[in-house]
């Protein structure tokens, strides 16, 4: 007979693609627009760079759950605040990421229903998100990261083939001439990249699973986090090759207009901008999906609940609500920038700062007290 | 039964999505495949839009029973489009349109252009592989054009578009290009098409050229080539010269285009040709050891005149036909910043030189 096996247990490639499908998401959608509109026609070698100064806060991530002897999120964060100020944390961790989801759901459906299905109205088509998504999360626990292994190996073969079709519809010299701007400017671009790293936070869920002895964990999630953000910006290098800045800026969702600009000769695919939308949802649904069980996960943790299902369940209609919110695009761009940023940039920095500092100063303080 | 539960639950949502219950079979749908745009005498838009028509079309006989158009009048396209769309009883479909033809009265007024690109630009339907052109007359009569051969007129539009751009040198232009040029201020050529007297004969007639949506002026098929040819988006030049009373007909082809610029003012742009010499009938040639040699200067020089007459043309008229502003931004853009970004009348002073070297590379089945 075979054994069973450890559902408690994640491999490194489990990790690699999980980390990479919840940073790399949403971002394919909207990132090329909003760096752009910050950073003009060179904004791809900037995202490298900010890729490798956010791999700090990878680091710091790992050194938490280092110190913290591999522990449980919810287990860090209850050693270090106390009880009731950890559970408060944590509620409020699963409420600003489920906010962040939903919001994304309600950009994701719009372009959905602008491209593929104009006739369906939003409410049904949330609904229908949701139960997909739902019946996964459920036992997410045991199928997460094995999903995100097939997904991920699916959509690099999908990626890798795109390119190969697009490759010669990219004018490299509309990347020209290289410009330099103020520092103001590249530090705006940094926030604006960092926005879409939300998912980082799925590495205190699957660091404390990977059971390996040295630096594989460290290791393991340098490279996904180095690998997302080189694709974020080959989107980028795509996206102004085929349309140039002017277009990439005015644009909705200039990933799928670059593609309905591509020809392909012999005629075997007749619209490439399909199969882009297919990927697109694909990356939007995995993304989702590990957020939203990440949602649940540490908000059962924060209500002492033994599974995450409840939660889950109770954030349908709570994701449901938040997504119709928001009744035009006025709505969507205002709830976008003065909510959403702030409350990414929240997730993005201040929680790895915050919960690395209390770590490192509660282990002086321990040293002390055995000292003494 | 917990997954039966779950399974009626799955199928009852299916049945309750709106593409079930409202399904359009395939027959009412209006296929557009060409649109034609021009203006009527009220100063409306008016679109014809051509579809073939599948009444006949079924699972046992593929047939298609020509083609149809129907037109209609509005302030905006978009009236003009549901003008339309009341005198025919199904539901338009723009998902397949292949070719625009806009009438040269919509292309020489800046502000129906621009309204029509606005309007082609936003909707998500249209794809921007869509062949752009030019008709000389009304976009009516390019729309409803039957050729002879039987085909389609947006097939035989097309079809028209790209064998010329391999042949004749003409640009084929696509929407996207349109967009693209008009974003970055660079100038473009749309390819014009014609019908003689009788609407019985389409024929390529030229190019217009068009800045940040407006008429700039008129090239005639041969110079369309040259300019091509200089812009880089053509790679060859078919023409002929006189050579000791015979006219020799040669094939260049571009293998090099390099822009160089010392200054702001002079501007090196060279070429280096393959060239196919297609005749030499005089026996005479064959004799004279030095001809190749001959052949060579001649048509360095008889290229080089030619293609300098024409950019003399333009540039003393103050009209960037090669978008060198353009190219001087991206790849030397110190320059730019310093000579040519406030400075207005930049393209009146700007002198070319342009440098052309011929190697004869084939000279088909007769040796000399």
């Amino acid at each position: 007979m075979k054994e069973r096996t450890d559902h408690n247990k994640i491999r490194s490639f489990g990790i690699f693609s999980t980390l990479f499908l919840s940073l790399v998401g949403f971002g394919v959608f909207t990132y090329t627009q909003s760096i752009g509109k910050i950073l003009g026609h060179n904004g791809f070698i900037p995202t490298i760079i900010y890729g490798i100064i956010y791999l700090i806060f990878i680091y710091m991530i790992y050194n938490t759950v280092k110190l913290n002897n591999h522990n449980k999120f919810e287990v860090i964060v209850e050693n270090l605040f106390g009880v009731v100020l950890g559970r408060i944390i944590l509620f409020l961790l699963s409420i600003g990421v489920v906010f962040l989801i939903s919001i994304q759901l309600r950009i994701f459906i719009d372009s959905i229903k602008l491209y593929i299905f104009p006739n369906i109205n939003s409410e049904s088509m949330i609904g229908i998100t949701l139960l997909i998504c739902y019946y996964v999360v459920r036992s997410g626990d045991k199928v997460l990261a094995g999903i995100n292994e097939i997904m991920f190996v699916f959509l690099a073969i999908c990626c890798l083939i795109i390119f190969f079709i697009v490759y010669k519809n990219i004018n490299l010299s509309n990347v020209l001439p290289m410009e330099f701007k103020d520092g103001y400017t590249y530090f705006r671009g940094f926030l604006t990249l960092s926005s879409y790293f939300v998912g980082a936070m799925m590495l205190y869920y699957l660091l404390p699973k990977y059971k390996t002895e040295k630096n594989a964990r460290l290791n393991v999630s340098y490279k996904s986090t180095i690998f997302s953000f080189v694709f974020l910006s080959l989107v980028f290098l795509l996206c102004v090759g085929v349309l140039n800045i002017n277009q990439t800026v005015k644009s909705t969702w200039p990933i799928i207009m670059a593609f309905t600009t591509i020809d392909v000769p012999g005629g075997f695919i007749e619209r490439v901008e399909g199969i882009i939308i297919t990927i697109a949802t694909i990356f939007f649904l995995v993304n989702f999906i590990n957020l939203y069980f990440y949602a649940s996960y540490v908000n059962s943790k924060s209500l002492g609940l033994y599974k995450h299902k409840i939660s889950s369940t109770m954030f349908i209609p709570i994701i449901y609500v938040l997504t119709l919110i928001p009744q035009d695009i006025d709505d969507i761009n205002f709830i976008i920038n003065k909510w959403a940023f702030p409350i990414s940039l929240v997730l993005v920095f201040l929680v790895p700062l915050v919960l690395f500092v209390a770590t490192y100063i509660k282990n002086g303080v321990s040293k002390k007290e055995v000292r003494k | 039964m917990k997954k039966f539960l779950y399974v009626i639950s799955c199928f009852v949502v299916c049945l309750l999505m709106k593409s079930c219950t409202y399904s359009q079979s395939i027959d009412t749908r209006l296929f557009v495949s060409g649109i034609g745009i021009d203006i009527n005498d009220e100063g409306d838009y008016s679109v014809s839009l051509s579809y073939p028509d599948i009444s006949e079309f079924s699972p046992e006989s593929s047939k298609i029973k020509g083609a149809g158009s129907i037109s209609g009048f509005g302030k905006t396209f978009y009236e003009a489009i549901g003008d339309a769309i009341s005198r025919t009883g199904k539901s338009v479909d723009l998902d397949h349109v292949k070719v625009i033809v806009s009438s040269s009265k919509v292309v020489k007024d800046s502000k129906y252009f621009s309204g029509l690109l606005d309007y082609l630009s936003h909707d998500p339907q249209i794809s921007r592989r869509v062949y752009m052109c030019i008709g000389d007359g009304d976009a009516k009569d390019f729309i409803g054009f039957k050729p002879e051969s039987g085909e389609d007129s947006q097939v035989f539009i097309s079809e028209l578009i790209e064998n010329n751009s391999k042949d004749n040198g003409i640009n084929s232009v696509t929407l996207n290009n349109v967009l693209d040029y008009f974003s970055q201020n660079k100038n473009i050529l749309l390819p014009v098409l014609k019908l003689n007297e009788d609407n019985k004969v389409m024929s390529v007639k030229g190019s217009y050229i068009l800045s940040n949506y407006s008429y700039i002026d008129e090239l005639t098929l041969k110079d369309t080539m040259l300019i091509n040819f200089l812009r880089g988006d053509s790679d060859r030049i078919i023409s002929s010269i006189n050579f000791k009373n015979v006219n020799v007909s040669y094939e260049a082809q571009n293998i090099d285009r390099k822009i160089k610029s010392k200054n702001s003012s002079n501007i090196d742009v060279r070429f280096n040709l393959k060239t196919t010499i297609k005749n030499c009938l005089d026996p005479e040639h064959t004799k004279s050891s030095g001809f190749i040699n001959d052949i060579t200067n001649m048509l360095d020089n008889n290229i080089n005149m030619k293609l300098m007459n024409l950019l003399n043309k333009f540039y003393k008229e103050g009209i960037d036909i090669l978008n060198l502003e353009e190219h001087l931004y991206k790849f030397n853009t110190n320059l730019w910043k310093s000579y040519i970004k406030d400075n207005n009348s930049w393209v009146r002073g700007v002198s070319i030189n342009l440098q052309i070297k011929n190697n004869i590379t084939n000279i088909g089945n007769i040796s000399f």
